[in-house]
Order: C-alpha cells, then sequence, then structure tokens
C-alpha cells in the first residue's frame, strides 16, 4: 500500500506537466488556427467554436491514433479479417514499436546518468550499433546461418559496438579528465560520419543505389514478429527492451557494482574515499549505456526497418534523456515514459494526417513536458497541489529521482 | 550544457510561435494554403462547382521535405488543388526513414486510395506497399518502374514486372533543360557555364544532360565554342555529396564562387536549398542563374530571384493532381507517365525579368528548337557525348 502511494505521489508530476502541456498545445493549436480565427470579427462564437473544435479533433485522433479507433475495432469484430484485425490494433502496436528504441536509449541515458555521467551521445550510440548489426547482417547473408541465430550474433555486435563508442568518453573522461558532454557529442558527429562513409562504400550499400543506404535485410534476418499480420511492425525487440529494463532495475539497486555505480553518481570523491574506483565505475557505467543504446539501434535496424539509413535515429537520442529525465531515472520510470512519447509521436502522426496539425507541435508539447518536470514549483502553483520535495541525487538534472528502488 | 540550449532554444522558438500568433499576423498556417479552398466554403467558385469525389487522394512526403519550396512543395500544391477539385486529402511528413512503409499504412488506414510518395527513398517502400494493397493506386514522384534497379531503390532489383497498381511520374527535364543550356549559351558572356548536382542518379544528372545539349546544339549552331564546366556528358562532374547535399545553401554559395572564379557567369545548380545559396551568391555578384523543378523566379522570391533567367520546370503539381483524376476514373496503374516538352510536363519558366534582355532572335531560336524537340526531329542524347545508347 505505501509502495502504490509513493509511486503515486511521484507520478504526480509528471503527469500534471503532460497535462499542463497539452493544454498549452491546446492554446497553440487554436492561436494557429488562422481560418477559424480571421473570422472572428464577424462571427467570435464560431469562429472559437470552430478552434475549439479543431483542437478536439486534433487531440482526438492522437488519441485514436496512438491507442485505436473504437470504430475500426467493432469493423474488426464484426467481420474479422486479417486486414480489418490489423488495422484495429496497428494504433497501438506502432505505439510500442516506436516506445522501443526510446526505451532503450531511456535506460541508456538513465544508468549513465545514474553514474554520475552526462551521456549526450545516445545518438551516436544507437547509430553506432546499427552499424555493427548492419555489418553482422549483410556479412552473414550468403552464410546459410538461420535466421535466428545471425539475429543474436547481429544484436551482440551491436552492442560491442555501441558499447565501444560509450566506452571511449568513459576512458577519456577517467584517464584524462576531458568532459563526457563534450566527448558524447564530438563521437556522435563522428559516429554519423563513419556510418555515412561506411554506408557510401560497396560492401553494405544497396546494389546499384547511390544513396547511402544499405541492403536490406529482412530477407535473410529479422526480428521475429509478435503478432504475424499485414503490415504489423510489433516484434521481439519490445519483449527485449522490457527485459532490459529489469536487468537494468536489478543492476543498478540490488547489487554491489550497482550501488558502487550509483555512488559514483552521488559524490564521485566520496565513492573514491570509500575505497570505490570512481574511474572503472564511469568506464562501466559509460560502456553499459552505450552498450544499451547500440542494442536499441540493433533492433532497429534488423527489425522495423531492415536496413540502415544514415538518418536512422531520427532524434531518438536526444528525445531520450528528456525521456530519462521524466522518468526521473529509474527503469520502471523510463518504460512508462517511452510508452507515452511513443503514444505522443505515433498519435501525433495521425493527427497530423487526420486533422492538417503539423506533427511540429509535437515537438512543442514534449519540450514543454520536460520544462515542467525540471520546474515542479510551476507545476505546484499552477495545479496548488502539494508535491513531496524531492530528493535529489543526481542534483543538477534529476529532480525528482528519489532514491528507493523500483 | 546541451541540454539546457536546446530548452532553451525550444522555449524560444515557443516564444516566437506565440508572437507569430499575433492579430496581425497573416500567413496561413502549414496545411491550409489560401488556393485550397475547401468545397462548401463561401466564396464563390467561379467556372464549375467541384464535385464530390469518391478517390481519397493522398501525399507521403519526404523527411522536411515541405516548405522545400520545390520539389515537395510542387507536390503539396498538386494536393492542394486536387482538394480544391473536390477530392478528400490527407498527408504524411516522414521524420526519419523509419517512417516511410509507417506513414503508407497509416494513410491506407486513413481510407486514402490514391497514394503518392515524393522521394525516391520512399521506393522500396512504395513498392512493399503495391503489393500489401493490390487494390490501391500508388504513384511515386521522380522516377519510373524501368528506372528502378540501377540508380533507385524500388525493390526490383531483378527485373519484377510493372506492378498493375503503381504508376511512376517521370521527368524527361533534359528537354527542358536543353532549352535552358541553349538560352544559357546564347546569353553568356563569358563563354563558361557551370553546373552541379546535389548527388548523382538520373534524376540530378536529365538536367544537366540537358544543359550540356542545349549548349552543345547552341555551338553547333553557331559555330563558338561555349563550355560547360561541371558535367562532362557523359559521367563525370560535379556534385556536392556528403550527409547533406540537399540543404546546405552555404555550401552552395562556395560551389558558386569556385566556378566565377572559374569564369562562370550562369550556374544551374541541381541541389535542392544548396542551389538556392549558389543562386544568391550569382545575385551577389550580378551575374546569372537557371532554377530547377519549379519556377524559381516566383517560388524564391525577391532579391535573390534577380539572377534567374529562366528555370527548368517540372509540372509534378500537374501530374499529381492528373493521376487523382485518372484514379478518380477508374484507373489504378500499371504504367509510368512521362512528362516531356510535348505534354507540358516539363517546361522553361518564363523569362521574367529578362523578357526585354534577351533578344527576340534567340527567344525564336529556342522556340524552334523547342518546336524540334516536340516533333522528335531532335533528341537530347544526340547532343551528349556518351550518345544515344
Amino acid at each position: 500500500m505505501k509502495s502504490l502511494r509513493s509511486l503515486l505521489r511521484r507520478a504526480i508530476v509528471p503527469s500534471l506537466a503532460v497535462v499542463t502541456a497539452l493544454l498549452l498545445g491546446a492554446v497553440v493549436i487554436i492561436l494557429t488556427d488562422f481560418e477559424n480565427l480571421s473570422r472572428i470579427g464577424t462571427d467570435p462564437l464560431g469562429a472559437i467554436g470552430a478552434a475549439v473544435g479543431g483542437v478536439f479533433n486534433g487531440y482526438g485522433a492522437m488519441l485514436t491514433g496512438a491507442f485505436g479507433d473504437p470504430e475500426r475495432i467493432r469493423l474488426a469484430f464484426e467481420n474479422p479479417s486479417d486486414r480489418t484485425i490489423a488495422t484495429a490494433i496497428r494504433p497501438i502496436t506502432e505505439t510500442l514499436v516506436a516506445a522501443t528504441p526510446l526505451i532503450f536509449v531511456g535506460l541508456a541515458v538513465a544508468i549513465s546518468f545514474r553514474t554520475g555521467m552526462f551521456n549526450i551521445g545516445g545518438d551516436g550510440q544507437l547509430i553506432v550499433g546499427a552499424l555493427g548489426a548492419t555489418i553482422v547482417g549483410v556479412g552473414l547473408q550468403t552464410s546459410g546461418l538461420p535466421s535466428l541465430v545471425i539475429l543474436v550474433i547481429a544484436i551482440a555486435a551491436s552492442v560491442v559496438f555501441g558499447g565501444l563508442w560509450g566506452f571511449i568518453p568513459g576512458f577519456l573522461k577517467a584517464r584524462t579528465g576531458a568532459h563526457e558532454v563534450i566527448t558524447t557529442i564530438m563521437l556522435n558527429y563522428i559516429g554519423a560520419q563513419v556510418v555515412l562513409f561506411a554506408l557510401l562504400g560497396p560492401a553494405l550499400r544497396a546494389p546499384g543505389s547511390s544513396q547511402p543506404i544499405s541492403k536490406n535485410m529482412s530477407a535473410w534476418v529479422d526480428v521475429p514478429s509478435i503478432i504475424s499480420l499485414p503490415a504489423i511492425r510489433l516484434d521481439y525487440g519490445f519483449v527485449a527492451a522490457m527485459v532490459m529494463a529489469a536487468a537494468v532495475s536489478l543492476l543498478l539497486f540490488r547489487t554491489t557494482k550497482g550501488y558502487e555505480l550509483r555512488a559514483a553518481g552521488f559524490n564521485m570523491t566520496a565513492a573514491r574515499y570509500a575505497g570505490m574506483s570512481a574511474g572503472g565505475s564511469m568506464m562501466l557505467g559509460m560502456t553499459l549505456s552505450g552498450g544499451l543504446a547500440g542494442m536499441g539501434g540493433g533492433f532497429l535496424v534488423i527489425g522495423a526497418t531492415g536496413q540502415l539509413t544514415n538518418d536512422l535515429s531520427g532524434g531518438i537520442g536526444f528525445n531520450a534523456i528528456a525521456l530519462a529525465l521524466l522518468a526521473g531515472l529509474r527503469p520502471s520510470g523510463v518504460v512508462a515514459a517511452g510508452l507515452l512519447f511513443g503514444a505522443l509521436t505515433t498519435g501525433g502522426k495521425v493527427m497530423g494526417i487526420q486533422s492538417g496539425i503539423p506533427f511540429d507541435l509535437l515537438f512543442f508539447i514534449m519540450a514543454m513536458v520536460i520544462m515542467f518536470v525540471a520546474a515542479p514549483g510551476l507545476i505546484r502553483s499552477i495545479w496548488r497541489v502539494r508535491v513531496p520535495k524531492p530528493a535529489p541525487e543526481v542534483a543538477s538534472v534529476a529532480p525528482t529521482a528519489p532514491a528507493e528502488p523500483v | 550544457m546541451r541540454i539546457s540550449t536546446r530548452l532553451l532554444a525550444l522555449g524560444a522558438t515557443a516564444a516566437i510561435a506565440f508572437a507569430a500568433c499575433g492579430p496581425g499576423a497573416s500567413p496561413s498556417p502549414t496545411g491550409a494554403t489560401p488556393t485550397a479552398t475547401p468545397a462548401g466554403s463561401e466564396e464563390p467558385t467561379p467556372t464549375e462547382a467541384p464535385t464530390a469525389k469518391t478517390t481519397v487522394a493522398c501525399v507521403a512526403f519526404d523527411t522536411g521535405g515541405l516548405g522545400d519550396r520545390n520539389f515537395n512543395d510542387l507536390a503539396k500544391k498538386g494536393l492542394d488543388d486536387a482538394e480544391a477539385a473536390g477530392f478528400t486529402t490527407h498527408f504524411s511528413e516522414a521524420q526519419g526513414a523509419t517512417d516511410y512503409a509507417a506513414n503508407i499504412t497509416r494513410l491506407v488506414d486513413q481510407g486514402c486510395t490514391a497514394i503518392v510518395t515524393v522521394g525516391f527513398l520512399q521506393g522500396d517502400a512504395t513498392a512493399a506497399a503495391t503489393e500489401l494493397y493490390p487494390d490501391l493506386a500508388f504513384a511515386q514522384v521522380d522516377t519510373a518502374w524501368n528506372l528502378c534497379g540501377p540508380d533507385f531503390t524500388c525493390g526490383n532489383e531483378d527485373d519484377t514486372p510493372h506492378p498493375a497498381n503503381f504508376t511512376g511520374l517521370d521527368y524527361h527535364i533534359d528537354q527542358a533543360a536543353m532549352l535552358a543550356g541553349y538560352l544559357a549559351a546564347g546569353y553568356t558572356k563569358t563563354g563558361k557555364i557551370g553546373t552541379y548536382g546535389g548527388q548523382q542518379f538520373p534524376g540530378v544528372t536529365r538536367f544537366m544532360d540537358g544543359m550540356y545539349a542545349g549548349i552543345a546544339r547552341y555551338n553547333e549552331v553557331h559555330s563558338t565554342t561555349v563550355e560547360l564546366l561541371g558535367w562532362d556528358g557523359d559521367s563525370s562532374g560535379t556534385f556536392v555529396g556528403g550527409d547533406n547535399p540537399w540543404n546546405d545553401p552555404a555550401k552552395g554559395e562556395q560551389l558558386a564562387q569556385t566556378l566565377i572564379d572559374q569564369g562562370v557567369d550562369i550556374v544551374h545548380p541541381v541541389a535542392g536549398a544548396t542551389g538556392n545559396g549558389s543562386i544568391k551568391a550569382m545575385n551577389d555578384n550580378g551575374l546569372w542563374a537557371i532554377g530547377v523543378d519549379t519556377d524559381q523566379y516566383i517560388s524564391l522570391g525577391a532579391p535573390t530571384n534577380a539572377a534567374l533567367l529562366t528555370s527548368a520546370q517540372k509540372a509534378i503539381d500537374v501530374s499529381v493532381l492528373d493521376f487523382f483524376n485518372q484514379v478518380e476514373g477508374g484507373y489504378l496503374g500499371g504504367t509510368d507517365y512521362a512528362g516531356i516538352l510535348a505534354n507540358d510536363g516539363v517546361l522553361l519558366s518564363p523569362y521574367h525579368d529578362y523578357e526585354d534582355d534577351i533578344s527576340a532572335e534567340l527567344k525564336a531560336e529556342i522556340e524552334e528548337l523547342r518546336g524540334m524537340i516536340v516533333s522528335g526531329q531532335i533528341s537530347v542524347c544526340e547532343y551528349l557525348a556518351r550518345g544515344c545508347d
């Protein structure tokens, strides 16, 4: 009971932040509805009514786009066929597909921030991990190995590549004191160029194409689908993300190593004084972080897309930082926030198609969510609720991160 | 810190967004352009009232495509025209390559029956969709089924037959670019014309081929030695390349400056927004440029457009609308559309500011050349270094 109450208390700020951001988003939708607002002089009530109607229309589309349209679900029950069922469940499965890489990279960010390392390099680690998976995937095309074996090796390669990309800044910080914010950002650029270089070479590039796109590997290696229906992309990558969330939670809160990692994050000097290897924690934390982001890239490139392109990440690395902060750097929170962001992006795309409200509004809403989470005092004064004083763990970045395990 | 600067930037953006919403703001939001008057609005329609159509017309744009004042915006204009003509329309914008297939599926779920994809990278996703939804009509801008394979990835590396529900919207822009090349050769004061492309594939090199052929034709007729820098009329030339070939105006300015230093006074850049940088550089130097894809004199606006002699234009909007109309009439696909001078699928834009400056003889010669290309008397490849194969 106590844990449920504390869970609810922890969820107050993020939930109210989301609600506030959506309300602000609604204001933006109304204020940019020039077509209706232009009539405000002649027909003020009608204009405002229509503009507000536009908000309900847009957010309604976002909701059905993220979770499912009751009308289509009804059709699927009345007339069950592959296509109607697929249409009915597609929104929710697409939400999970969108959430999967966000959860992977969100966990990566959480683990590094817990270690006191501000890993801004999620994007680079994801795409370099994806490159590792692609090299294995394309390399083993003619090996005759079963798809599942290739998959396992490819994912392992993505972890190694991503882990290496995370290890470098960890090593540089531990040995030379080079600030990881700078090195991880720079490694994002280097990673992107390495991937571009690899894709422009003849070994990985799709035959005949002059574009930087790899061969499509789905013919010989794929992440198995959970539901086998046409154009349903949900695969076991999502399950792997869940397993990883549990594993990260166990590692951080139930093992000695995890305690050492968190101790380094609390206070590097104190950890060192207590006889722990602070440098070792930095390197381990960053390597694990990079490995997780790389694994996300591996599942993305083998599963959802089937081929590597240089714009694979699409900003996942940066969204994941916001997401991990929203989650208070706890794995269960990362899963919840990942699902929320997945729902917002998936729903936002459908909103764009159905109501013409540009998808870019979503960036505004997400940014607002983060700003409100970062300023709990603001939420407190807007909604007049009592919000528990945060017990800061990584004080400067995670104001709402409490100390107890999940 | 990176996060805080991002947030700051977003906050600033939000502030700008709010500021832009003030009562004095007049521009229409994305998604609602003035030309797209929905059916049933109080504005009188001069000729015929749009009749309700059963086809749901949709376009899947490429990443960052909308607002390029070029290629994607032309397709958007086609969609807006379709809406004005009584079609129900939807469109989607890709945020990354992972969206290509997903967006097509979303449009299908939305009830779209005719879907146009924009951008060659969507080839695989489009080809897969034609198999998955055999009863819906698909079209892809700037490709043809038989063009897939060697230079595009359209999922048919092994000569798979043309799907019955696919239409490639292909533009033989070399015909229009040949006219532009002829004009450039007749107009240049230094005898040197420059060109370059974003990346090397047919959609790009066709412009450069046309330039080359137009200049070669002019040289043949007038016994001159006007030179083209940046494309050899065969297979090698200057391309921006890298990871941002299409949206790097600063690079475009630099490339134009390099060409100017080599004595070039007219540049024909085939590189989207990168090329817009070159046009700006030419204008800054009081020199000239030739636009691509759309009438860039109109899309770029003053003052940059003062450099534009003309543009080699693709009627993407017209062919997109055409496709929707054909689907309304029962067409599903199976053939590729070829935009040529003869059907106004490609054309030379008006000369605008240079209407009086370009001599009447030159204009007449261009008109004559146009007639010869339309009638088939001359084909572009005859004037290419690699010849017709």
